[in-house]
């Protein structure tokens, strides 16, 4: 598939690639019709059986690239446990196509979701899709576990509500102003942080050195996780913090899944939510935390998987 | 726009924002997602092709490193791709081994070893493809593997550097740095007997589990880590080991310009600025032409900041289309290049 080998002598490069240590192989390609089209990469085993497949819904704008190389991980270690994973950009990020008009929605978060796990579907027939949503991707996320394929359903570091999202990433773009402004001893970094106080957006607006568009502000800041998950549904909630008290919107969540008979696990991991990339040079896979977040995903969606759906 | 003189280079500084060229943009349907082999590695990219006639020209970006991937802060390079294979550019936008989408683990700084096989194999793909003419663009820490690569491939011939940390040329020794080491054991041990470290380890099974298998694989790097096969091997040809002035040489006598784009805040030309005469700069002072612009240019943090950069690549393009223009003229009028 897209072997581009043209001559014995000429480079041999292709849209995928196989990893000798592991046999897995990791499969890019474009999905959809021409001008909506999405950036995918499948990961499979080496084993034509495979124990079940991971869609793993991304964030969006700055905290899209924050978790990037994390997601590559988790979908790399679900593969050595004999798992396939479909990894996408939404239209409008990262290689995908851009949006008519530039605005991202829920809607079409959750179409480029499905159009990915379809492919996944396709390539792989996994006996059992887990979801896999990290911060506002678990919008999109816990909404395709419950109009589509009811299986298991990772949360990492949820945003539970749309409004917080954008609030978090207006202090952060503050924040980032006022640490500008404060190196310069001049104004310059007040493009950044121009409205970026409150959650009124009059028009689109610029949020750590992305553009949010209006229409995208007011669809994605009303979308809440879901008050109820259903009766045996199987949850793995994530949570990054420094503390030694959870989440607060956490907890509530938590109690109520577990009140409708969800069976909710938690994994906490120390580790400060970013907002940014950070300016330090480590590579995510030397992380102990992000070690922690790998493990600890793929180890629970192992575990589920074994338990009767 | 004006110009000065700035520390043996042609300083331009810009002010306003010029217009944006009106082209039209490639799409996903005229692009292919691609893993190219280099060493024991496969990096991954992004081919743009041309949507008009092909001017033969490739464009190749390098980003920063570290957390980055292909399409760059808020897509600056997805952007920057599509848009100039309106004007019958190739463009390839790549993730070096350890980012983005490729494999590995980008261990280190160094412009050398693994970084360059992936830049080499880059380069070799895009003139089989049919590239004649490359210009690589890169930022920050690209930057400096921009200028590295300029100095290996003819094919290379011109580059536009965003903000690089060219003082790191200065060094006469290395750009490498090297990656923080791990804990020494006493400090792991301290950490992992803290109280809510312990509480944890007691009570929570996975936990338990997680801490174990760290402690194996801290053992097993400790005791296998420098054969482990899936780390890239540590730079063997470090060639920012020479000094800065027989790095650039080739490229003075290729006569490759070296456009570079600071802000004037921004942290890399600030610690140039402070180590004043920078003599292999100097010595290639007529290949180098720096621009100041009063928006941080660095990491690209704000949309102008992101379109100051897009601004500064058209015109390099511009630039290096009108001498390419002059050139062919000339040929065509028998002359020598040399007059």
């Amino acid at each position: 598939v897209g072997a581009l080998t043209t001559g014995a002598r000429r480079l041999s490069a292709s849209t995928r690639w196989s990893d000798p240590e592991t046999g897995s192989t990791e499969e890019a390609a474009f999905l959809g019709p021409s001008g909506r089209g999405i950036l995918a990469f499948l990961h499979r085993p080496r084993s034509w059986e495979i124990r079940g497949g991971v869609l793993l819904c991304p964030s969006l704008y700055e905290d899209f690239q924050v978790n990037y190389r994390s997601e590559l991980l988790v979908a790399r270690a679900l593969v050595r446990r004999g798992f396939a994973a479909v990894r996408f950009h939404y239209r409008g990020t990262g290689n995908s196509d851009d949006l008519a008009g530039g605005a991202i929605t829920f809607d079409t978060m959750v179409d480029d979701a499905r159009t990915a796990a379809a492919w996944l579907s396709e390539r792989t027939d996994p006996p059992r899709m887990t979801t896999c949503g990290s911060r506002l991707g678990a919008l999109v996320a816990s909404e395709l576990t419950r109009r589509d394929h009811h299986g298991p359903l990772v949360l990492w570091a949820p945003v539970v509500d749309g409004a917080d999202f954008f609030r978090g990433m207006s202090r952060a773009s503050l924040l980032a102003g006022v640490r500008a402004d404060a190196r310069k001893g001049r104004d310059e970094g007040r493009d950044d942080a121009r409205g970026a106080s409150g959650s009124a957006v009059q028009g689109d607006v610029e949020r750590l050195g992305n553009v949010v568009h209006r229409k995208s502000y007011e669809d994605l800041s009303r979308r809440s996780l879901p008050t109820g998950i259903g009766a045996g549904s199987r949850v793995l909630l994530v949570e990054f913090g420094l503390g030694d008290t959870g989440n607060p919107q956490y907890r509530d969540l938590v109690a109520r899944w577990t009140a409708d008979g969800a069976l909710v696990d938690e994994l906490r991991v120390r580790k400060r939510l970013l907002w940014m990339l950070p300016d330090k040079w480590e590579p995510e896979e030397d992380s102990p935390t992000t070690r922690e977040v790998v493990e600890g995903i793929t180890g629970w969606v192992d575990a589920a998987t074994r338990e009767p759906s | 726009m004006g110009r000065r003189s700035h520390a043996g280079t042609v300083v331009t500084t810009v002010h306003g924002r010029p217009e944006r060229l009106r082209v039209e943009s490639a799409t996903t349907a005229d692009e292919m997602p691609v893993y190219l082999p280099a060493g024991p590695e496969h990096v991954f990219g992004v081919l743009t092709r041309p949507t008009g006639p092909a001017n033969g020209t490739a464009l190749l970006c390098f980003h920063a490193g570290a957390q980055n991937l292909t399409s760059h802060r808020n897509r600056v390079f997805t952007r920057l791709c599509r848009e100039v294979a309106g004007a019958g550019y190739t463009a390839f936008r790549m993730d070096f081994h350890g980012t983005g989408d490729s494999s590995g683990v980008l261990v280190d700084r160094g412009v050398s070893g693994q970084t360059m096989v992936d830049v080499d194999v880059a380069v070799r793909w895009l003139t089989e493809q049919g590239a004649r003419r490359i210009v690589a663009v890169g930022t920050c820490w690209g930057g400096l593997v921009a200028l590295v690569a300029a100095t290996r491939h003819p094919a290379i011939v011109s580059t536009c550097l965003i903000s690089p940390p060219l003082y790191f040329l200065e060094t006469g020794a290395s750009v490498t740095r090297g990656r923080p080491q791990h804990e020494r054991l006493s400090r792991a041990l301290l950490l992992a007997l803290r109280p809510h470290v312990l509480r944890l380890f007691l009570s929570e099974r996975g936990y338990r589990r997680w801490a174990l298998a760290r402690a194996r694989r801290r053992i097993h790097l400790g005791l296998g880590g420098p054969f482990s096969r899936r780390r890239s091997p540590m730079p063997t040809d470090d060639h920012v080991k020479v000094s800065g002035q027989s790095l650039l040489a080739p490229l003075v006598q290729r006569r490759v310009p070296i456009r570079v784009l600071f802000g004037e805040q921004d942290q890399t030309y600030l610690d140039q600025l402070k180590l004043g005469r920078l003599p292999s700069l100097e010595a290639a002072s007529e290949i180098i032409d720096t621009v100041i612009t009063p928006v941080t240019v660095h990491r690209m943090p704000t949309v102008r900041s992101q379109e100051t950069v897009l601004q500064f690549v058209r015109d390099c393009l511009a630039r290096d289309a009108a001498a390419l223009h002059t050139t062919s003229r000339r040929e065509r009028a028998g002359l020598l290049l040399d007059d």
